[in-house]
């Protein structure tokens, strides 16, 4: 039986693109499934890191295409780390108006913007901030129970 | 050039509407859900049926879709229900607030067998 993994990371990059949001996707979620997540944890991630990527073209980079959204996920000690970076056409400036579902279904205000709500939602942990190029990191992390054999060595 | 990948078809069942979603439920599903729920209405449904796949995705634009369709159920004092979801979106309606304007049941033979009773009681 294979080892599971100790440490671990991976580098993606694609088009600021929607189209490429489901490949995303796809490949976090055969990465956390890799590294022993159980199977709720890995929908988890695999949602929140949907809603980052959509954030980060339609927000951080407007939906300009030729920019770029680069993805990192890192695993270390029992955490799985997700940075999710655009190249910061708009930045975000944490002024955002979020209607509640009441307002929304009455038609009070915008049926949008629950993309953060579900990130904070789903990940153990989450940080926006601007990197040295302008751009938007958005950073969530997931902790594993580690197994009682695990611990034990 | 990736391929939208919602498909949307609708089938009736008495006064019931239902309509399958084939494929992830997400910014590009709109127009296509919308005219469903459209053309739903106009047949007469008293009851739309919003029948998922379990292992589809259903992202917060989707959602925000679903949203609207409450608005406009309520605006036609209609009942909508939800069948199909996986227990992850199940758990992401009541996170949000959403299960509180659907009924959700696990399947469509379950919701039809509730829903009917409910149209002959």
């Amino acid at each position: 039986m294979k080892a599971p993994m100790q440490t671990e990371h991976i580098e993606l990059s694609f088009p600021s693109d929607l189209l490429y949001e489901s490949i995303a996707r796809d490949v976090v979620n055969t990465f956390a499934h890799a590294l022993g997540f159980e199977a709720e944890r890995v929908a988890d991630i695999t949602t929140a890191v949907g809603e980052a990527y959509t954030n980060a073209t339609e927000h951080g980079n407007m939906l300009n295409s030729t920019l770029r959204i680069d993805i990192q996920c890192t695993y270390v000690d029992h955490c799985l780390t997700i940075e999710v970076r655009d190249q910061g056409a708009q930045q975000f400036t944490g002024d955002r108006r979020v209607f509640s579902m009441q307002e929304k279904v009455a038609g009070m205000g915008s049926t949008r913007g629950m993309g953060l709500l579900l990130m904070e939602l789903l990940a153990d942990e989450t940080h926006i901030s601007t990197d040295a190029n302008g751009g938007n990191c958005l950073q969530m992390a997931w902790y594993r129970k580690p197994s009682p054999l695990q611990q034990a060595s | 050039m990736l391929e939208d990948e919602l498909t949307v078809q609708t089938r009736y069942h008495n006064d019931i509407a239902i309509i399958d979603l084939i494929g992830d439920v997400t910014t590009f599903a709109e127009e296509k859900i919308n005219t469903a729920y459209q053309e739903a209405t106009n047949q007469g449904a008293t009851i739309v049926l919003l029948n998922f796949r379990q292992n589809d995705y259903i992202n917060s634009a989707g959602i925000a879709i679903l949203i609207g369709i409450v608005t406009e159920v309520n605006q036609h004092n209609q009942t909508l229900a939800f069948s199909g979801l996986s227990q992850h979106f199940q758990k992401i309606f009541r996170m949000v607030g959403l299960a509180q304007y659907a009924r959700i049941y696990q399947d469509e033979e379950e919701a039809l067998r509730q829903l009917g009773n409910a149209t002959t009681a």
